[in-house]
Formats: C-alpha cells, sequence, structure tokens
C-alpha cells in the first residue's frame, strides 16, 4: 500500500509539472497560429463534394457530434481550425489529407477519440494501442464514406477483419480441436475487447473473465480451487485459439499436469504412490475428475 | 487414389496458369479467403448467398461430425446482409447465416443493427449451433494405436449453445451517452469428457449440461472539456444442472453483481490521467451429489479493483505510460449447514501490479517501446474441516500462505529498412517467483491436499518477422518465433521442467500476372515438454515428455479468366507428429461465374482428410452449388 501512495504522490507531481492550458486534437498535433474555428458550412462552400460524400455518414455536418475537447464539429474536428484556411481562399494552412496521414497511429487514434470517448478509457490499454492500428484499420466505412454507421460488429464479419492481420490465428482456426470462429459460431469479439478493456473485479481475474463468460460454472468460486486456474489463468493447460489435442489443450496424455506436479520418487506424488493407477493407459484427469477446482474434494477426486 | 487427385489437381493448376498467361490484361485477381465457404460473402454491403452442399464422407463419422459439425448428406446453407441508410440519418442492418442440417431447426445466426446516426443504436442478435463430438474421445497415445477401435459412446453427443443478445445506447446530448442490454446463454445436451469411467479402452465420460445464463447491465459515458467518465452494473445469473455420467451431479445457483467507474482527465495536451475501480459481489449455492455425498454448498467471494495511471507525452513521438493497481479478494465458503459444516474455507487474495513503458518514434523510420511490469500478490487461505475456519469448532485444517511475484520486461521494435522491407522484433522476459509454506494439523499429520511449496519460473519469448515488398507485385515474409522456459520447484530437489517452442514461417503473395495471383504459406514448429530425470515408463504408461513437430503449407491460385469467371485452388497440410503421427490434408477448388450483373453462381469442391492411423480416420469430400448476388 506504501508503494502505491508513493505512486499516486509521484503522478501528483506529474500533474504539477506537466499541468497546462488543455485543449482537443488539434492542440495535440499543432494549431497553426491565429487560427480559429469557423464552423463546417463555411468549408461546405468550397468542398460541396465532401458534404455529399459524408452525407450519410455520422460525420455529415448535420449530426456529427461537437467535440467536447474543443469544441468543434463535423470537419474541424478532425481538420482542425479552418479560419486561415478560409481566409486566404483555400491556401492557408489546415490538416489536409497529407497532413493527416503523416501522423502516427497514436495521434490518428487520438481525432477519433476526441468525440467517441466512451472508448478512450479503454484504448489505453489496448494491445492495439500504440501498433499502427488505428481506427481506420477496421472502421473503414464509417471514417470514409460508404452507406452504413456500422462498425465490423458481430458473427463471422468481425472474424475476417481481425484475421486480415492476425495470420497466425487464423491458421489456428484452421486445427482440429478449435474455437469455430471461421465458422460463425464464435466471434474475435466473444473473448476479446478489440478497443481495450477496463479492469474487472471478476472473480478469477481479467484473463480468465473471457473464458468464464460461457463457461461459467469454471467460476467457481471453489472450496479446493486448482491454482493452475486460480492464480495463473486458463491457458496453463489450453490453446483458446486451436489445439492439435483435444479439449484444446496444450499437450494430451500426462505430461501436460507432470509439468508442474512431477516428483523425483515418481510415480509417487504428493506421498501417494500413482504406480497402481498409472498402468493400463489410464491418465491423470481419469480420477482427478474435478481439475478446474471441487467443493467436495481436495485432490479434485470423484 | 489420392495419387490420381493430386496428378489432376496439378494438371487443372497447369491449366489455370496457362490460361491466366493468355488472357492477361484485366484488373489484379485477389488472394481468396481459403477458409471461407463457396459464394460467402462478408462485408458492409447487401448481399446474400444460397448454397447446396452434398456430403460424401467415409471412416468414422463421428470424428468428422466433431471436426467439421456436419453430419447430413444434403444440407442448404445461406449467408445474407441488407443494409439500409435513410436521408433522415437513420440506419438499419440485417444479417445472418443459417443451415438447415443437423437437428430439427437448424443452427445459424442472426443480427439486427439499427439507429440514428449521432442519436441511438439498438442491436439484438441471436446464435444457435450445435457442437457434435468425438464418440470415443481423444486417446492421443501410441498404446491406443487402432486397430481394433475402441468402444465408442452411441449416438455420438451433441450440445446445442443458444446465445442472444440485445442492447442499445442513446446519445442523451452531446457527451452524455446511456446504454443497457440483456443476453442470454443456455446450453443443453450431452459433450464428450476426456474424463473415463475406467482405465484403458472405456468409453469417454458423458457430461450433460441444462444451463441457463442470464446477463443485464446498464451503463453511461459522461464527457466535458478536460473530463471523460464512463460506468457500468450489470447483474448475472447462472442457473441448472449439470452431471458426469451419473457419478457426479451438480445444481448451480451462481449470481454475480458487478460495477465500474471510470475517469481521464486531459490535464495537457500531452498528459492524461486515467482511474479506474470496479468491484464484484459472487454467490454460488450449488447442490452437488457426488457418490454418497450429498451437500449443499454456499460460497461467496467479495473482489474489488482500482487502477491510476498517466500518459504522458514527453515530446513529439516520445510516450510514457504508468499505471499501478491493487486488488482484493475475499472468499468465504463451506460445504453444509452451519450446524453441520463438512468443510469450509477462508481465503484472501491481495495484489499490486505496476506498468512502465516507454514509447518512441523519434528514431529515424524507428519504433521502439520498452515496458516493466511488476506484480505481487500475497493469498492466505485456510481450508478446515467440521467447521468454519477461526470459529472454534473446527476440527482438522490446513492453511497456505503464498506470495507470487513476477516480473515482466518486454521490447517491441520496428524499423523500416527501406521503401520495401521493415523489420520488427519483439522479445519478453518473465520471472516469477512463488514462495509458498503450508501447516496442518490433521488428525493422521499428513497434508490434507498437495502442496508444491516455493517455485521458480523463467521464461523467454523471442520474435522477429521481416515484412518485405521484393518485386512488384510480390510481397514476402519471413519470421522466427520462439520459447524457452523453465519451472523449478525448490522445495523438491532435482525438479525442474522445460517448454521450448521454436516456429520459422514463410508467407508470399505474388501477383504472377494482372490475372492470376499465386499465394501460399509454409511454417515449421517445433516443441519440447521436458522433465529433468524422468524415469522411463512401461509401455502401457503415458509418455512423461511431449514432443511435437508440426509442419503446415498452404499453396493456392486465384486466376481470373475474364467475362466474369474466376477460378480457386488451395491446398493445405497440416503434419503433426507428437505421441502419434496426424496428418490433416485439405483440399480447395471452386469456380465462379458472374451470370449477372450482380450474381454470381459458384461450383466447390472441397476435401478434409484426417489421418491417424487409427478408428477415427475419416475422409470427408463436399460438393458445393451456391448462388450469391452483392446488390
Amino acid at each position: 500500500m506504501m508503494r502505491l501512495l508513493v505512486l499516486i504522490a509521484g503522478l501528483l507531481a506529474l500533474l504539477a509539472v506537466a499541468a497546462a492550458a488543455g485543449g482537443g486534437f488539434a492542440e495535440r498535433v499543432g494549431v497553426p497560429a491565429g487560427a480559429a474555428y469557423v464552423g463546417s458550412q463555411a468549408c461546405l462552400d468550397c468542398h460541396d463534394d465532401a458534404g455529399t460524400f459524408y452525407q450519410h455518414t455520422p460525420h455529415s455536418v448535420e449530426r456529427a457530434p461537437i467535440a467536447p475537447g474543443s469544441g468543434a464539429g463535423a470537419c474541424e474536428a478532425c481538420h482542425g481550425p479552418g479560419s486561415l484556411h478560409v481566409e486566404a481562399g483555400g491556401e492557408g494552412p489546415i490538416f489536409g489529407r497529407a497532413a493527416l496521414s503523416a501522423l502516427d497511429a497514436e495521434d490518428r487514434a487520438e481525432m477519433c477519440l476526441q468525440c467517441h470517448q466512451d472508448k478512450r478509457l479503454a484504448w489505453s490499454d489496448s494491445p492495439h494501442a500504440g501498433s499502427p492500428t488505428d481506427c481506420a484499420a477496421c472502421h473503414t466505412d464509417v471514417v470514409h464514406g460508404g452507406g452504413s454507421a456500422q462498425a465490423p460488429s458481430a458473427f463471422r464479419i468481425a472474424g475476417e477483419f481481425c484475421l486480415q492481420c492476425h495470420a497466425a490465428q487464423a491458421a489456428d482456426f484452421r486445427l482440429p480441436f478449435r474455437h469455430r470462429v471461421l465458422e460463425g459460431e464464435v466471434s474475435c469479439q466473444d473473448c476479446h475487447a478489440v478497443h481495450g478493456a477496463a479492469p474487472a473485479a471478476e472473480p478469477l481475474g481479467d484473463l480468465n473473465a473471457a473464458c468464464l463468460n460461457c463457461h461459467t460454472e469454471m467460476a467457481g468460486p471453489f472450496l479446493f480451487e486448482h491454482e493452475a486456474v486460480s492464480a495463473e489463468d486458463c491457458t496453463a493447460c489450453h490453446r483458446p485459439h486451436g489445439s492439435v489435442n483435444d479439449k484444446l489443450l496444450t499437450q494430451d496424455g500426462n505430461s501436460l499436469c507432470l509439468q508442474c506436479h512431477f516428483e523425483p520418487g515418481y510415480p509417487t506424488i504428493g506421498d501417494v504412490d500413482h504406480g497402481g493407477f498409472l498402468g493400463s493407459e489410464a491418465r491423470c484427469y481419469d480420477c482427478h475428475h474435478e481439475i478446474h477446482g471441487s467443493n467436495l474434494n481436495p485432490t479434485f477426486l470423484d | 487414389m489420392k495419387n490420381l487427385r493430386q496428378t489432376m489437381l496439378t494438371a487443372a493448376a497447369v491449366a489455370l496458369l496457362a490460361a491466366g498467361a493468355a488472357a492477361a490484361g484485366d484488373p489484379p485477381a485477389q488472394a481468396g479467403r481459403i477458409w471461407a465457404a463457396p459464394g460467402d460473402h462478408v462485408g458492409l454491403f447487401t448481399h446474400a448467398t444460397l448454397t447446396l452442399d452434398v456430403l460424401d464422407d467415409y471412416g468414422d463419422a463421428a470424428k468428422a461430425a466433431e471436426d467439421w459439425q456436419l453430419t447430413d448428406q444434403y444440407r442448404f446453407s445461406s449467408v445474407f446482409a441488407w443494409n439500409r441508410t435513410w436521408d433522415t440519418g437513420r440506419w438499419l442492418t440485417l444479417r445472418g447465416a443459417g443451415e438447415n442440417g443437423g437437428r430439427p431447426g437448424g443452427a445459424g445466426s442472426l443480427g439486427l443493427w439499427g439507429g440514428s446516426t449521432g442519436g441511438f443504436r439498438t442491436s439484438v442478435t441471436y446464435r444457435s449451433f450445435d457442437h457434435y463430438y468425438d464418440g470415443t474421445s481423444e486417446m492421443r497415445s501410441a498404446v491406443f494405436a487402432a486397430p481394433p477401435p475402441s468402444p465408442a459412446l452411441a449416438p455420438a453427443p451433441v450440445m446445442n449453445w443458444n446465445r442472444f443478445e440485445a442492447a442499445s445506447s442513446h446519445r442523451v446530448w452531446n457527451g452524455f451517452g446511456l446504454e443497457a442490454g440483456v443476453a442470454f446463454t443456455r446450453r443443453d445436451g450431452t459433450k464428450g469428457s476426456l474424463l473415463r469411467s475406467g482405465a484403458g479402452a472405456a468409453v469417454p465420460g458423458l457430461k450433460h449440461f441444462g444451463t441457463l445464463d442470464r446477463k443485464v447491465w446498464a451503463g453511461g459515458d459522461y464527457a466535458y472539456g478536460k473530463l471523460a467518465t464512463d460506468w457500468e452494473v450489470s447483474y448475472r445469473k447462472s442457473e441448472g444442472d449439470r452431471a458426469l455420467g451419473t457419478r457426479h451431479l451438480t445444481t448451480d445457483d451462481r449470481t454475480l453483481w458487478s460495477g465500474r467507474v471510470g475517469g481521464a482527465l486531459a490535464v495537457s495536451p500531452t498528459l492524461r490521467l486515467v482511474g479506474q475501480a470496479a468491484g464484484s459481489y459472487l454467490e454460488s449455492n450449488p447442490h452437488e451429489t457426488q457418490g454418497l455425498a450429498d451437500r449443499d454448498v454456499a460460497s461467496d467471494a467479495v473482489s474489488g479493483t482500482g487502477r491510476v495511471g498517466a500518459l504522458w507525452t514527453l515530446s513529439r513521438g516520445t510516450r510514457l505510460d504508468l499505471s499501478a493497481a491493487v486488488r482484493n479478494q475475499n472468499v468465504d465458503g463451506q460445504v453444509g449447514p452451519d450446524d453441520a459444516v463438512v468443510h469450509a474455507v477462508d481465503r484472501d487474495l491481495t495484489s499490486q501490479d505496476y506498468r512502465a513503458a516507454l514509447a518512441t518514434t523519434r528514431l529515424p523510420s524507428t519504433r521502439l517501446q520498452l515496458s516493466y511490469r511488476y506484480r505481487t500478490s500475497d493469498l492466505e487461505e485456510t481450508t478446515a474441516q467440521d467447521g468454519v475456519p477461526g470459529s472454534g469448532v473446527e476440527g482438522d485444517f490446513q492453511s497456505t500462505d503464498r506470495q507470487r511475484t513476477s516480473q515482466e520486461a518486454a521490447l517491441r521494435a520496428r524499423t523500416r529498412l527501406g521503401r520495401n522491407a521493415t523489420l520488427k522484433a519483439k522479445a519478453t522476459w518473465l520471472q516469477e517467483e512463488i514462495d509458498s509454506a503450508d501447516t496442518w494439523d490433521t488428525a493422521d499429520s499428513d497434508a490434507w491436499f498437495y502442496w508444491m511449496g516455493d517455485r521458480k519460473r523463467d521464461k523467454l519469448v523471442w520474435e522477429v518477422c521481416l515484412n518485405t515488398r521484393p518485386a512488384s507485385g510480390l510481397s514476402l515474409d519471413l519470421g522466427h518465433q520462439a520459447i524457452a522456459q523453465t519451472f523449478e520447484r525448490e522445495d523438491v530437489a532435482g525438479v525442474e521442467t522445460t517448454w521450448d517452442a521454436v516456429r520459422g514461417f514463410a508467407v508470399a503473395t505474388w501477383a504472377a500476372t494482372p490475372r492470376l495471383t499465386l499465394l501460399g504459406s509454409f511454417s515449421m514448429g517445433q516443441e519440447e515438454y521436458g522433465i529433468e530425470g524422468a524415469p522411463a515408463v512401461a509401455a502401457d504408461v503415458s509418455p512423461l515428455a511431449y514432443d511435437a513437430t508440426t509442419v503446415r503449407y498452404a499453396p493456392g491460385a486465384v486466376l481470373d479468366l475474364g467475362r466474369g469467371w474466376s477460378c480457386e485452388g488451395h491446398y493445405e497440410a497440416v503434419r503433426t507428429t507428437d505421441s502419434v503421427e496426424n496428418d490433416l490434408d485439405r483440399w480447395s477448388a471452386r469456380t465462379s461465374w458472374r451470370f449477372a450483373e450482380k450474381l454470381t453462381a459458384t461450383a466447390s469442391y472441397r476435401r478434409c482428410e484426417f489421418d491417424e492411423n487409427r478408428w477415427d480416420d475419416y475422409i470427408l469430400d463436399l460438393y458445393s452449388l451456391s448462388v450469391g448476388g452483392v446488390f
């Protein structure tokens, strides 16, 4: 707890050092000196094609929300304050296509997050944050036209978007035992919060929460926990995307269990001679049925 | 037969190549989605496809059903989407996929999404699928070599999953939104289990499920100026019956309340502070019957977590992220009523998690990220017999005091080596130490349950990948991945287990001509789980080590013949050598003809061969004819 307090104090000190005028996306990437917001209608005086292009999108002049950080809406929310550009008859500085393309992914994401505030908190912890992936990598139609306002939100289409980049997972989903993502039964988003997830107080931790969402009975809480489940996570024994072994196990046979439970006196384990049990092609879980946790037996026996 | 088919496929590929060279001039062909069903369109546009599948299988039908979820000789399937946007800004999407095979009513998914831009959004989805299980389950061990076939469950187990979800969000005013939703998941049926009633060639255990899970949630977000907040509360109830054969029956009754709240403050253009907190209360009151034991169980878990973080842009292109999180969980549980407790547990877990990450793009054409994570947790647990721990009436007990500490350091780097090459590398080092002390007071002086003592784990993960575009129309990606892990039990002398894995891969796509695209991938992986000092075991005992080599190669070609015709051919082989030899081969050949402006007919042939030289080998041929349109 003391370390936490020290850290909080440090953060407050950082706050004091770094505190300065706030601002939105435009301020973050650099507002041209003297530029001010003039409203998107001024843009349409010249860029009427853009008005038509965005007419049916969430980013149309009529429907785009006002970015809370800057007060800008529609065009200027992304392209920055346009007064200098307008006053110079279109020759003045503004974040044009080239300037926006030159931004790194983090700043491009910031461009979207100024309005999509509900994604902001989680995004900072997303594996996609800080990667070359920005919002438009998946939300292609939303940003640049298209007829609908939807994202690749569910069913097979979600997996298709993800697997464009995640080729190794696409191969895993072709293995004999797999979660059936390619068949549309399960979606990547059933397990992964692609925008990032806030920490949740799940009974067995955040990583296991993805599994327990469907396999609810594994949540317990059990009187007798298997440490591999409660203190590590399901991936200690399972490969969730796909495996050559049944039940998505990392290995078949008893070597899976013995990775942690082997003892020099094998087949004696935990003061119990298992020699009589392990013959005749038996496996550990033939007896230790309740391996995910039990309320009735300390060693998960039947 | 196999050679003949390969010869035919080779001849067809050569013919396609020749035709492609002759027909050059049209727009370039695109690499296909080799997993896709014939005529399958997936996209944010209006489309529909109807497909007739004819199944012809040989060998073990139950195993084929488990792998492919196909059981009927004839099957109709469809995938469709309809999108509409009105001038008012309202939009509606209907999307679904379904098939009439398997159980009555078929299987598939259906979803409806609608909303008003900047106003509200509503979605309703339903999914219903069957899971078939191999009647012999898996006994992937050389000592189970076939023949004779293993005893099998009859009929093969099948379990149905039904999921329904409805959610709606509404932007009440700019910067303030609300959302709510409900979800149901129902499982009915049986599944094959690895558990057996006896050793050796016994049928797998059968797990029965009849469960219903319901969830309701509500949340919202609020943003004003530099502040953004969000919150969510949820209620979840899981009920139903589960059984392992007739040996263990469980009636579940589980309730979970949870909530979270978060806030982010843009202190300046370069500094953002984030804070989040969450809590949950889980109550579980199952009734379990196992052998002669017929018990009521009452347990609950109270969890809380909080996190603060700072995202600080130190300079243009350089960012520092810092965060700290704490977590606490208390579990109390007992078997039996208050006046006749059989077992009881009191478990307290506290943990802290500190993270720092520095990322920069200041170096030319290079992005670097260094991160460090330090975690520590403390578990204090007492399990007692005949009474609740600390009540004074308990009998035998065992207590555990366990400290777990881990450090993780990672480096990610990406650099452009030129116009046509990018090098990516990632290395992660993890060290985990567990100090565990158990004390017990039992009638026979033996520990009640297994304890492992102090342990240490070291793990190094390495990954490097080179993306190149060596020539116009050609992309070639090469990569290497490796994992090295050692696990040592310090209280049990001489115990060290290892996990070493290495994999190399290459992926290429070549637009050989404007009409022809060739694509292929190759990967080879080797994995070894080792146990130092493991003795030789008897012939009928499962081996103690696990070594596996997996080779996968998947060549393919896509050819645009012009005048609306196109052809695709793919082959995929997965060769796994571990306890047994495992060959998985898949062929896919399809041709499409756009016979009208918006309509395309597709004919395809797919084959899947599963070969382990055992009783459950199978060959599955699937002939398909589909008509689809993009509108």
